[in-house]
């Protein structure tokens, strides 16, 4: 059992006197005494007296409220409720022999008024004036560059279908964008050098093994590439977004059967639906670029260095396209004066000099892998895309994500 | 009350929040753990029922000019000191706002006394500990209260050395 309450009135009215004393001229027992002034010592003598505007509620004997209903139609007739007030009660009883009487207790505290309900639009016209400045970006390097090549998009194979292959590009973007974070480049260069759908056109066996048909591999490849602009358009000042024709993205009526020049491409057309894409957004730090009409490769500028692009189908062989630069360059074709050249097409990584000390890098592919050139060699490659920095015809962080 | 610091990384706007009759807050830029942070703006505001809503407003705001950056908020929490007769108790009801209404952002809270060393001269007659970083603002002591928290958790939770060396207390001072 409780001892009885002590108030802080009352505590103060003995205070100084020993507990036996205190208790004598208080009417209650020394222990009590004791209890309520380490109450007070504590610090949780407020918390344990009634509320402040606390109704104290009592009855006995006839009409006293035995059962839960009954105590609400008790309160409610003192105009009290559950909704106005915090209330605890509690029921007390004796049975003499001859009768049983019945006691309840109720102590009723007003609750606080409810707060006004949130005004998200007063808020926001509060901060209507607040101006952000943000801190000035420090750049650490100049360009980062980024070689997504070969998706072909729609394609199965040993490592699976559009979904794995999708899922692989994104996850080597957001290896990229990390690396990009720490390093935090000027511009970044997204050259993707072809072959971004697997399309129905180069061997009759597409028709069966294609997970996706040649509209829903369009428009996958599209929002893929939208996606991955989109992320990495808050990474730097500049993006800069290239492709270039390629062997599986040519408009063709049957294997090896082209249609129309070098731009009846899917992957200049995606890239072109991109660029409208683009426009259309709140993204206003991204350009699109694709080789000019008749031609299959193009240059671009990528802060001091200019970095060639070409899918690579021109040879069949990786060590040619060396070879196949030095007549572009005598031609002076669009690639004829670039530093670097990214060549894709060959799913396996190259890296070799070429000319007067430029470099041909052919990057690896995010496809599903190729069982057909493995069955035929023996060899398969590490899947994922080429990236590297660059600074003045210059390279450097060349890796694999 | 209080959250883990998790998925915090650079770069990030920090909110630093001083709850009050007048609350202060301060918006930091940290680009990156080697750069010293901008004091990207602050503001008082007499009126504790719209803070919450102000906050995600302003992490709204913020985000638009850095999308890549994450936004977290340093908040100062509610101590009822012992010896302070009828304190202002606007504080709770603030926080209490900011536990609902941002249930899933990133608040971390930290004591009024983390923030002491920022506040209180080492000896007499050197100045406010915040001067030293150049982010004091007159006239603005909800404000400047809101900056030593970020300050705080920006030595005390992230390391962040170029706050560390711009101004942080060493005993050799």
């Amino acid at each position: 059992m409780n001892p009885r309450k002590l108030t802080k009135a009352d505590l103060e009215s003995v205070a100084g006197l020993p507990s036996r004393q205190a208790a004598e001229q208080l009417g209650v027992g020394k222990s009590t005494v004791n209890y309520w002034r380490q109450q007070q010592s504590l610090g949780v003598l407020d918390a344990l007296q009634p509320e402040a505007g606390a109704t104290q509620l009592e009855a006995v004997g006839e009409g006293v409220p035995t059962t839960a209903a009954e105590v609400t139609d008790f309160l409610n007739k003192r105009g009290i409720s559950p909704v106005t007030h915090r209330i605890n009660y509690s029921f007390g009883g004796w049975d003499s022999g001859d009768e049983v009487s019945h006691s309840f207790k109720a102590t009723a505290s007003p609750l606080p008024p409810a707060p006004a309900a949130v005004d998200w639009s007063e808020a926001t016209e509060r901060i209507r004036t607040f101006e952000f400045i943000p801190a000035t970006k420090e750049f650490l390097t100049d360009v980062a560059v980024i070689q997504p090549t070969d998706y072909q998009i729609g394609k199965t194979d040993v490592n699976g279908g559009t979904l794995e292959s999708t899922g692989r590009a994104l996850q080597s973007i957001a290896n990229f964008a990390e690396i990009v974070k720490d390093k935090r480049p000027r511009q970044i260069v997204v050259a993707n050098t072809g072959d971004i759908i697997e399309n129905f056109c180069n061997t009759s066996s597409q028709l069966s093994t294609n997970d996706m048909d040649l509209p829903n591999q369009v428009s996958h490849a599209f929002a893929l590439e939208l996606e991955i602009l989109k992320q990495l358009a808050a990474l730097a000042d500049e993006v800069t977004y290239a492709t270039v024709p390629s062997n599986h993205g040519q408009w063709r009526s049957g294997p090896k059967q082209n249609l129309g020049d070098s731009h009846a491409d899917w992957g200049i057309a995606i890239a072109r639906q991109v660029a409208g894409a683009i426009s259309l957004s709140a993204i206003d730090n991204v350009t699109v670029q694709i080789p000019v009409q008749h031609m299959e490769s193009m240059t671009i500028q990528a802060g001091t260095t200019r970095i060639g692009l070409v899918h690579g189908h021109q040879k069949a062989k990786p060590e040619s396209m060396g070879d196949w630069w030095a007549g572009q360059d005598h031609g002076r074709m669009p690639t004829w004066d670039a530093d670097i050249l990214l060549v894709g097409h060959f799913h396996s990584m190259r890296l070799y000099q070429s000319g007067d000390g430029r470099w041909v890098f052919v990057g690896p592919s995010s496809d599903p892998g190729s069982s057909w050139y493995a069955n035929l060699t023996g060899h398969t490659s590490v899947a994922g895309m080429l990236t590297f920095f660059t600074e003045n015809g210059a390279w450097s962080d060349l890796a694999i994500v | 009350m209080g959250r883990l610091l998790l998925n915090l990384d650079y770069p990030m706007v920090l909110i630093g929040v001083d709850p009050g009759g007048t609350t202060g807050i301060a918006v930091y830029d940290v680009p990156s753990p080697d750069e010293l942070p901008r004091l990207a703006g602050y503001y008082q505001w007499a009126d504790s029922w719209t803070i919450a809503a102000q906050l995600m407003a302003l992490k709204s705001k913020v985000q638009k000019q850095r999308p890549d950056a994450q936004v977290a908020f340093v908040v100062e929490q509610f101590d009822n000191r012992p010896g302070i007769v009828d304190p202002d108790f606007t504080p709770k009801y603030i926080i209490r706002d900011i536990d609902r209404d941002m249930a899933n952002e990133q608040v971390f809270y930290q004591t009024p006394s983390q923030a002491k060393n920022l506040v209180k001269p080492a000896h007499r007659g050197t100045p406010d500990g915040l001067k030293r970083f150049g982010w004091y603002q007159v006239g603005m002591g909800h404000a400047n209260d809101a900056s030593r928290h970020v300050i705080v958790f920006l030595v005390e939770k992230l390391h962040h050395m170029p706050t560390i060396l711009k101004g942080w207390p060493r005993r050799d001072n």
